[in-house]
């Protein structure tokens, strides 16, 4: 068993401060592109976060009558609660805040429960475009989720553990990412799945006003909004032990190896999700359950018999 | 005080603006766009998101109402600035600026609209309860006072009335929401009302209306606006970033670089054509075959799918471009078509059929006009 | 227990993030009451509350799911008994998923992945 330290509570902290960069990098990443392809100086792409968040804390909130308050808060909430608990279980380098046995499972776990948060933000206000934007939501997770689940078994799989430290330190010599390509490439479409993000963006497109995000404003959206860069940033570094050799490499100590891969990735995912059009649910649906899901279960085969034979 | 000052000047490096174009003033519209772009401002899809409401022209009396009921709609602070000529544009945001760095003011409106909206309440005897309010302990519960006063109509909570059913196409009893589309909304032809009613997010019957404004010239550069619609539709797919390029090739024309607009159309139609992800996502939605399109009306260029019509309209574009006959089929008649052209498809496709028609609503309301 | 003690500071962590954006949010802006706004519909009062019985036309995909997902649970303990069971475990597990599977190809014959 590679040593790994559980370290205090207290450590929840940085692991959360760790998160935070990777998801301020990702938004400041975006607003980069953005600014660079409007011709705009970058430098007012690289502060787009804190104005944003300036702007959304200036800002009062919005209720819409009749709504149903306490489920419209939890999912506001959730997103950014999810994309913390999903960071518990990675190991920085050596030391984790949670080394549990089932980390695999544990991230499965959460990744989950954003469908309930994201479709209780479309559903809390009341509100027809949200509502739609909350169906959406639950039609695309019906496509990505099985996929992603069975991306997720391929490393656990060859590492024959479901603790993540195992997974990463199965990797000596070769990533994952390099010999399951398909699994590498089905997990990031379901990151980008359950952040709402790029190609799976449709439950907050513009053709509904914003979906999910209609009726919010001022911290409601902060929330929502920085929700969705965490997960995407908890996506990229679960990636990190899962796929990328977790904090092995040289010179560097292990965090920092893990934060670097994770930025890189972060930044890719951010980029490739912009070059792609929309996969719009209706025709996701049938492209995850036959193609996405028999793709990933030869991948799942192929690594079984790898580690059998 | 400092810190708040520099939350304000931080605010104000993004703000976001939502645009209403009333149907004449496309150049008006597009130079908003511009403008917003080189400052770093950026667009809103709903009044929740945004900061400014952009009215570029000048609205009738039935558009101005609706406009109205979105600016109370935004949540402040907040900022409605018009425009009615591209020259007015930039005043018109530095205005929108300057109003929003107002703290005072925008303290003063806040305050003015949280009175206005206690009254409102008052006066209907405290109907509607606070449920909306959410939570009076942590808003101070200056209001949270009547949380528990149950009293609402049992069918029509906060004086709304509960949804209705009818039959759906599988002959199941269904709720039926009544959405309209437009005049006020994202990538959507300027002035135009599609009022839709839906079972669950699929359209089973609609109408069409056009909200018209003052008197208004049309806009002559055609290349230009092809190019226009062909990045709305776009956008609608899920493609900003090939939106965004086609909107660039949109500019070069109206600053008159032809050159440089040919290439880098000649460079995005071939992009957008390759695209399988597109092709796949767009392929036999709203198909029309030429009796179809005959039937209601529409030109030649309407036949097809979405993905065709989008392709056909780059084609279009880049037709004008290089001097060849770019004339495009009159397109006021498929307003009137647009109700049975979206029967029966989901939001997300009626939105990408009525952008892929391109439905010329300044047409369609003058000819209502004449015939009445 | 001690390692779901990770789990609860994280959470913690995640509620003070929230409160104190929250927190900030009742100092600097220009009102904490929230204003009291109808829905967004392009700018018309609604006619009728959104929230009711909604038209999910992909519901037979939902039970195809539901199916699948339960199967999906038997793969994490498959997963770290592989290397020790060796090539039989393989085999039964992929016989099973195929099985499953035929069943997901009927489903898509009988048109229930697509929903326009």
């Amino acid at each position: 068993m590679p040593e790994v330290v559980t370290v205090g509570a207290a450590w929840a902290v940085p692991a959360a401060l760790l998160l935070g960069l990777v998801a301020v990098v990702a938004a400041s990443a975006d607003a980069v592109m953005v600014a660079r392809r409007d011709g705009v100086d970058v430098r007012t792409g690289a502060i787009a976060p804190l104005a944003e968040t300036a702007r959304l804390l200036r800002q009062p909130r919005r209720v819409t009558p009749a709504a149903d308050a306490p489920l419209w808060r939890v999912g506001r909430g959730g997103l950014l609660v999810a994309a913390l608990l999903m960071v518990a279980v990675v190991p920085w380098g050596s030391w984790v805040p949670a080394d549990l046995p089932v980390g695999v499972v544990w991230f499965n776990a959460v990744d989950v429960t954003v469908w309930a948060f994201v479709w209780l933000a479309g559903w809390g206000p009341n509100a027809a475009f949200s509502l739609v934007g909350a169906y959406r939501f639950l039609a695309q997770a019906l496509a990505y989720e099985l996929p992603l689940m069975f991306a997720l078994t391929a490393p656990a799989l060859a590492a024959g553990s479901l603790r993540v430290a195992d997974v990463a330190a199965a990797q000596q010599g070769l990533w994952f990412a390099v010999w399951m390509p398909v699994a590498f490439a089905v997990y990031c479409l379901g990151v980008l799945g359950f952040a709402v993000w790029g190609p799976l963006a449709p439950p907050t497109g513009g053709d509904i006003a914003g979906g999910v995000l209609a009726e919010v404003s001022g911290p409601d959206r902060l929330l929502l909004l920085a929700g969705r860069y965490a997960l995407l940033a908890a996506g990229a570094v679960f990636a990190v032990p899962l796929f990328l050799g977790g904090g092995a490499g040289p010179l560097l100590p292990g965090w920092l190896w893990v934060l670097v891969k994770a930025l890189v990735l972060v930044v890719a995912l951010v980029a490739v999700g912009r070059r792609l059009p929309a996969l719009r649910p209706d025709r996701f649906l049938e492209l995850g359950w036959m193609v996405l899901l028999p793709a990933v279960l030869l991948q799942v085969l192929v690594v079984a018999l790898v580690v059998v034979l | 005080m400092d810190l708040r000052q520099r939350l304000v000047h931080l605010a104000l490096r993004r703000p976001h603006a939502l645009l209403v174009e009333v149907p004449g003033w496309w150049r008006t519209r597009v130079e908003t766009e511009r403008a917003m772009a080189r400052r770093g401002w950026r667009p809103a899809s709903s009044p929740a998101g945004a900061d400014v409401l952009v009215v570029c022209g000048s609205p009738g009396a039935d558009l101005g109402e609706v406009v109205d009921r979105v600016t109370d709609q935004l949540p402040g602070p907040r900022a409605r600035v018009a425009a009615t000529a591209p020259e007015e544009v930039a005043t018109a945001l530095d205005e929108a600026a300057a109003r929003l760095a107002d703290e005072r003011a925008q303290r003063d409106d806040a305050r003015d609209r949280t009175r206005a909206d206690r009254a409102d309440r008052a006066d209907q005897g405290g109907d509607g309860g606070d449920d909306g309010g959410d939570d009076g302990g942590e808003d101070g519960g200056e209001d949270g006072g009547d949380d528990e006063d149950d009293g609402d109509s049992e069918m029509a909570p906060e004086g709304i009335p509960l949804a209705g059913s009818g039959p759906d196409r599988d002959g199941l009893e269904m709720d039926v929401l009544n959405v309209p589309l437009g005049p006020v909304l994202e990538h959507w032809p300027a002035g135009l009302v599609l009022r839709c009613v839906l079972q669950g997010d699929v359209v089973v019957e609609a109408d069409v209306d056009v909200l018209a404004g003052g008197a208004a010239a049309s806009p002559s550069a055609t290349a230009a606006v092809t190019c226009d619609g062909a990045a709305r539709a776009l956008d609608l797919a899920g493609w900003g970033d090939a939106a965004a390029g086609v909107r660039r090739v949109r500019d070069l024309v109206l600053d008159g670089h032809h050159d440089q607009a040919r290439r880098d159309l000649d460079r995005l139609a071939a992009r957008v054509a390759r695209s399988r992800v597109l092709r796949w996502s767009l392929r036999d939605l709203g198909r029309l075959d030429p009796a179809q399109a005959r039937a209601h009306g529409l030109p030649d260029d309407a036949v097809g799918d979405v993905h065709d019509r989008l392709v056909a309209m780059l084609e279009r574009a880049r037709d004008g471009l290089a001097g060849r006959s770019d004339a495009a089929g009159d397109r006021s008649a498929v307003v009137e078509a647009l109700p049975t052209l979206v029967h029966g498809l989901e939001l997300a496709a009626v939105r990408l059929v009525v952008a892929s028609h391109d439905p010329d609503t300044l047409g369609a309301s003058r000819q209502e006009r004449a015939d009445a | 227990m001690t390692p779901y003690l990770g789990v609860l500071s994280l959470l913690l962590v995640a509620l003070a993030v929230i409160g104190s954006v929250w927190a900030v949010h009742r100092l600097v802006t220009v009102t904490a009451q929230p204003l009291r706004s109808p829905p967004f519909l392009s700018g018309w009062p609604p006619s009728e509350h959104a929230l009711s019985r909604f038209h999910a036309r992909w519901y037979p995909a939902t039970l195809l799911f539901l199916a699948f997902d339960v199967e999906m649970l038997f793969m994490y303990p498959w997963a770290v008994v592989v290397a020790r069971v060796g090539l039989s475990a393989v085999v039964e597990m992929f016989l099973f998923l195929g099985v499953l599977f035929v069943a997901v190809v009927w489903a898509w014959r009988e048109g229930a992945l697509r929903w326009t």
